[in-house]
């Protein structure tokens, strides 16, 4: 019995352990880096970048005149740049600095551009891997914002919905209670267009700080995509014509004054298709090696390029599209003109992140970056073979060495010290850590 | 056996009333606070806007309950072994003729269904003032949120017994530490529901500290007295 609880606490302390040891030792040694920004420079006709470094980059030091030597900006083919020159090889997303320095406005192309065009062309739509669905808590109950409140600013509704097999069920926040007729109104109404209840993927951007309210998307269970506007408290509906073989996955909205793209698409194919406000017409956007589920995806739109960013935990890519011009036809794919892989400095190798691998065979850990829900997994170090194992090996003969001195004469037992030899082995500090703990003396 | 196992039952039952007494209404009197606190929200803002906080913002009205389970079980653990460790006391029942794992899992036993009757308790009071103000979905994610809190109760639970009964000071460190590492993730500051996927594998780790404790237990039997 003795030995069964031994080795249940065991287990239990090598857990907590291998969670808690890393996590300490990380926020000691090891802070994370943030991703690498990455664009395209209509200047420099390349993608440029500017990332955190662990370490002395002596190069990035000399850039930055000594000040924040640890941020490095560089483009494609290395060579490094200060902070004005970056700058000023994206003026279409620093062009306020820009107008402040006199260099507005800007010719490129044969083209001009002031403040005012630029603006009104920037915007930048993001999807990180944790907004899909099944990468968060669930969230079904929405509000559905009211498109003409009768004044300039949005009005948040009184009233949510969900979407269930029943139908469109809206509740009150007054009574917490459902509203019947309402409930009943738009419920025919998308049945009458052809909707199938329930929703697999309601997407929509349910905020008040926005020009405009846009509507929402709806994917039916059959996967059809059906657009719903709330209108003097009045359903309008529109069933989307998706080009062949498009089964909509996940819908971003966001609204903006040029009122050209309401959003973009994720099919079930990990295609990316832009929604064009004016006719609904979806323009897909050809971009190799996009796994939505493991990477954040960034579409920044300037007056002539669209760059779209995605990224893991190690590498980021940028593919630059020309702007889809305004007369492509629903369905049309739009082929990238570059492409520009990188690997972030934060997947780089530090003696922090060596030694983390030595000290820690494997870890135990609940956050990952592509979800907000926690589970625990475990992830073996990086340099098992090389560097932990020797080092388990160390730690397990050390403590067999010690064992068998501290007990001369026969004391000795042979098949305990084969059972804490082979934890140690096994888990390393953690195993060590926990026989110094639980064995008892007497 | 099970006359003794009842008899221990009856016996912590009396040792620990008034513990229980004050911790249920210490309970009640935490849990009308909350509610007062989730009143207070409509009082100052108009529904839509405290349902868009709770739902979409995702603040935690009843965020102040994460401590609850977890000081309710320190105290009670500390009331019901504190006073069989005066004097060894514990060791008059280690003589009772049944197994020492019986005797001692039916002390724990009896300390994981009282707070798990509180922790009922608090869950349903929680249940029953979220439901009024929010819709379904709100008080399931609560439910989500408040579980782990609940289960890190148990484990603080069990673990401060592993300190209290283990006779060496470096092993009751043990105890402490496996406190501290099980209960931290548990009270993270997360999304709302957001650990809802690792809970069963938490769950998975109570038999197994249930089972660990029996090693302080043989400690605490088989020490040399003093």
């Amino acid at each position: 019995m003795r030995a069964l609880a031994f080795v249940c606490l065991s287990v239990l302390s090598v857990l907590v352990l291998s969670w808690a040891l890393p996590k300490l030792y990380d926020t000691a040694l090891l802070s994370p880096l943030a991703k690498t920004h990455i664009f395209y420079s209509p200047v420099l006709e390349q993608c440029i970048y500017t990332e955190q470094i662990r370490g002395y980059d002596e190069q990035a030091a000399a850039k930055s005149e000594g000040h924040h030597a640890d941020i490095v900006y560089k483009d494609e083919t290395g060579r490094y740049y200060d902070r004005l020159a970056f700058e000023a090889a994206l003026p279409f997303i620093y062009y306020r600095n820009m107008e402040m320095r006199g260099l507005l406005p800007l010719k490129l192309q044969g083209r001009t551009f002031d403040r005012a065009a630029i603006e009104q062309a920037r915007r930048v739509l993001e999807l990180p891997a944790r907004h899909l669905d099944g990468h968060h808590p669930p969230q079904p109950c929405r509000p559905l914002l009211e498109a003409d409140p009768g004044q300039v600013a949005l009005v948040y509704p009184t009233d949510r919905f969900r979407v269930t097999e029943q139908g469109m069920i809206f509740t009150h926040a007054d009574t917490n209670e459902a509203e019947t007729e309402l409930s009943r109104l738009f419920s025919t109404a998308l049945a009458a267009r052809g909707f199938v209840f329930p929703a697999r993927h309601v997407g929509g951007n349910f905020s008040t700080f926005k020009p405009y309210e846009g509507g929402i998307f709806m994917v039916d269970a059959r996967g059809a995509l059906f657009h719903l506007l709330r209108r003097g408290g009045q359903p309008v509906i529109n069933k989307i014509v998706l080009p062949e073989g498009v089964v909509p996955r996940h819908v971003l909205v966001s609204e903006s004054r040029e009122r050209l793209w309401l959003g973009f698409v994720l099919d079930s194919r990990n295609h990316l298709w832009l929604i064009r406000q004016s006719d609904m017409a979806l323009i897909g956007l050809d971009v190799p090696g996009y796994v939505p589920d493991h990477m954040d995806c960034k579409l920044i739109f300037d007056p002539l390029y669209l760059t779209v960013v995605t990224s893991d935990n190690a590498l980021v890519q940028t593919t630059v599209f020309d702007l889809p011009a305004a007369e492509r036809k629903n369905g049309e794919i739009c082929r990238a003109f570059h492409t520009f892989r990188h690997e972030m400095s934060r997947a780089r190798e530090s003696w922090q992140s060596r030694l983390a691998d030595t000290l820690f065979p494997f870890r135990l850990d609940f956050v990952k970056e592509e979800t907000v829900l926690l589970r625990p997994a475990f992830s073996l170090s990086r340099h098992w073979l090389l560097h932990a194992m020797p080092f388990c090996l160390l730690l397990a003969g050390g403590w067999y060495f010690v064992q068998y001195r501290r007990q001369p004469g026969g004391g000795f037992s042979f098949r305990q010290g084969r059972a804490e030899t082979a934890l140690i082995l096994l888990t390393g500090l953690y195993g060590l850590i926990t026989l110094l703990l639980l064995k008892n003396e007497a | 056996m099970y006359r003794i196992l009842a008899g221990i039952f009856f016996k912590e039952c009396i040792k620990t009333r008034l513990c229980m007494l004050v911790l249920t209404l210490i309970s009640l009197t935490y849990m009308a606070w909350i509610w007062l606190g989730v009143h207070r929200l409509f009082l100052l803002d108009h529904p839509e806007i405290v349902w868009y906080r709770v739902m979409d913002l995702g603040q935690i009205p009843y965020g102040a309950l994460a401590v609850l389970p977890v000081v309710c079980a320190c105290i009670f653990c500390c009331c019901q072994f504190l006073p069989e460790m005066r004097d060894e006391r514990l060791r008059i029942s280690l003589h009772l003729p049944c197994g020492m794992a019986q005797l001692m899992l039916a002390h724990f036993f009896f300390g994981l269904l009282f707070l798990a009757l509180l922790y009922l308790l608090d869950g349903l009071l929680l249940t029953l003032m979220l439901q009024r103000h929010f819709p379904q979905e709100a008080v399931h994610t609560a439910h989500l949120t408040s579980l782990p809190w609940f289960l890190a109760g148990f484990f603080a639970y069990l673990c401060t017994a592993y300190a209290i009964l283990e006779p060496q000071r470096r092993s009751r460190l043990v105890g402490v530490l496996l406190g501290l590492g099980l209960c931290a993730p548990l009270l993270l500051t997360t999304a709302p529901g957001a650990l809802a996927p690792a809970l069963p594998w938490f769950a998975l780790l109570l038999p197994l500290l249930l089972a660990g404790l029996l090693l302080p237990s043989m400690n605490f039997r088989h020490r040399r007295v003093q």
